[in-house]
């Protein structure tokens, strides 16, 4: 049985089918990419894999713990409990607009420690629960600090760690989402469209990002719709077309589609690429 | 009467005016909160009840709605004696209520749906998402509609005379009337543009206060 395995998953908006019986399996410290164009269902299914979204019918399994079935009821706790295997980076990134970059980063983090230190001094009275829970805080957040010191390094964002996201751009705007989304160390990490408007350059940025964030042993989940950078991260694809996975299977599959639809769709890719050179090209006068 | 008396007769007045101003406003506040649930509700008889009574309250004149709220309680069920005072706080409170109920549920609506998501994936709870995600942006984006309406109020506190409650502009009206002095009617003005200047004031850098992020 594979890391993550999802089985026949399906979902309708208003009787409307927009995913139908998909099914893959995803190993442990791979990186996984969902291809379609747009309104294929991918986003639908990334969503599912995050609860943020309820499926029809189908099952999701991680680690061989059964996450989602028809037959289970999940309520609200249930499903954030199953949100918490999943960091989500989002396409419009979502950062919260009152907060600085470091506190973005690190308010999630704040508030999970806070939760499970009411947790755990729960069982003490009154009196000796404040002054336990105000002991343990400090040494708390001097941890919380220094992670998100990390977080900031490591996504070199030091220098804007006091900027408020309106100022960022879209790169500097991704890498506070990704360090945000990466603060509750999510065991996998989901990307939704992360290079939609981002230059060429930084788009090999973003691949060599994830790539890292592979070698350091993480398991990706990307949602897009470029081929080139689909083919220079993927260890497993995923080609979806009108709410049906067409084909899937490891990095190759690109070279040697079977499907006529996948066929289709890279050849349009390439086209839309090679039209994008292009305009790169008049712009920088080559 | 000499100025110095017309002052403090209307001093008299104006604090009737302050108090229904204030209580009316800290009892909308949380009703609009209210009404806005309500409106909002997934139950389909409350969101249609909710539809309803904005319709009614939008549609007709609040001097009308005074009216019926000191006299209909007679009318149908014999209710004698219900206070002037509390009958023109009960209709503008109603009043206020769903505008600011319309107000919240248009910011609330404003703030894009990725917020929630995002908050929901960093497992926020549901008040968390509220007073640490979405309750700055939401306020940001309702504090301009929020001053109008509230500056109205100041304003709307004068249909109370249509009762009998005497407040700055009934007062005045009564010292017209007893000493044939018209300027104590736009003496009155004054009362309301300082009153109202000060409101400005404080709710423009209420405002400023939040200009550090764009929503």
């Amino acid at each position: 049985m594979a890391y993550l395995e999802v089985e026949n998953l399906a979902k309708s908006f208003k009787g409307r089918p927009v995913l139908q019986a998909a099914s893959f399996g995803l190993e442990q410290g791979e990186i996984l990419v969902i291809l379609g164009n747009s309104g294929s269902g991918k986003t639908t299914l990334l969503r599912m894999l995050c609860f943020l979204e309820t499926p029809d019918a189908g099952k999701i399994t991680l680690s061989g713990q059964e996450l989602y079935s028809a037959s289970l009821k999940l309520n609200e706790e249930d499903k954030a409990a199953r949100r918490a295997h999943f960091g989500l980076v989002f396409q419009g990134f979502h950062l919260f607009p009152q907060y600085d970059v470091h506190d973005n980063v690190m308010l999630p983090l704040k508030l999970q420690s806070q939760k499970a230190l009411k947790v755990q001094v729960a069982s003490l009275g009154f009196f000796a629960r404040k002054e336990a829970y105000r002991k343990a805080w400090q040494g708390i957040e001097e941890a919380n600090e220094k992670k998100v010191a990390a977080l900031l390094e490591e996504f070199h964002l030091n220098k804007i760690a006091k900027d408020f996201p309106y100022s960022l751009s879209g790169g500097e705007s991704q890498r506070v989402a990704l360090a945000r989304a990466l603060a509750l160390n999510p065991e996998i990490l989901c990307f939704d469209e992360p290079t939609s408007a981002l230059d060429p350059r930084l788009k090999l940025e973003v691949a060599d990002l994830l790539k890292k964030l592979k070698a350091s042993g993480r398991t990706l989940i990307v949602v897009t719709h470029e081929i080139a950078f689909a083919a220079a991260i993927a260890d497993r694809i995923v080609f979806l077309e009108d709410g049906m996975i067409v084909e899937q299977g490891d990095s190759r599959l690109l070279q040697t589609p079977t499907s006529p639809e996948l066929r289709e769709f890279l050849s349009q890719g390439e086209k839309e690429d090679n039209d994008e050179r292009r305009s790169q090209d008049q712009k920088t006068g080559a | 009467m000499d100025f110095f008396e017309v002052t403090q007769e209307l001093l008299q007045g104006f604090g009737v005016t302050i108090l229904l101003f204030a209580l009316t406003w800290i009892i909308a506040i949380p009703l609009g909160v209210l009404f806005c649930r309500m409106t909002l509700s997934r139950l389909k008889g409350l969101h249609y009840f909710m539809q309803g009574f904005i319709w009614v309250i939008r549609g007709t004149p609040l001097m009308l709605q005074i009216i019926v709220i000191f006299y209909v309680p007679g009318l149908l069920f014999n209710w004698q004696g219900i206070d002037r005072f509390v009958a023109v706080l009960v209709a503008l409170s109603i009043n206020y209520g769903i505008y600011f109920s319309e107000i919240f549920r248009s910011g609330y609506q404003s703030v894009s749906e990725g917020q929630k998501d995002a908050a929901l994936m960093l497992q926020f709870s549901r008040s968390q998402i509220f007073t640490r995600v979405l309750f700055l942006p939401i306020l940001k984006k309702i504090l301009p509609p929020l001053s109008n309406e509230t500056i109205s109020l100041v304003k709307d506190t004068a249909l109370a005379r249509v009762i009998a409650v005497s407040e700055i502009l009934l007062t005045a009206q009564k010292i017209v009337a007893t000493y044939a002095i018209i300027w104590v009617l736009f003496y009155t003005g004054v009362f309301y543009l300082i009153f109202n200047g000060v409101l400005s004031v404080i709710l423009k850098k209420a405002e400023r206060k939040l200009e550090y992020f764009k929503a």
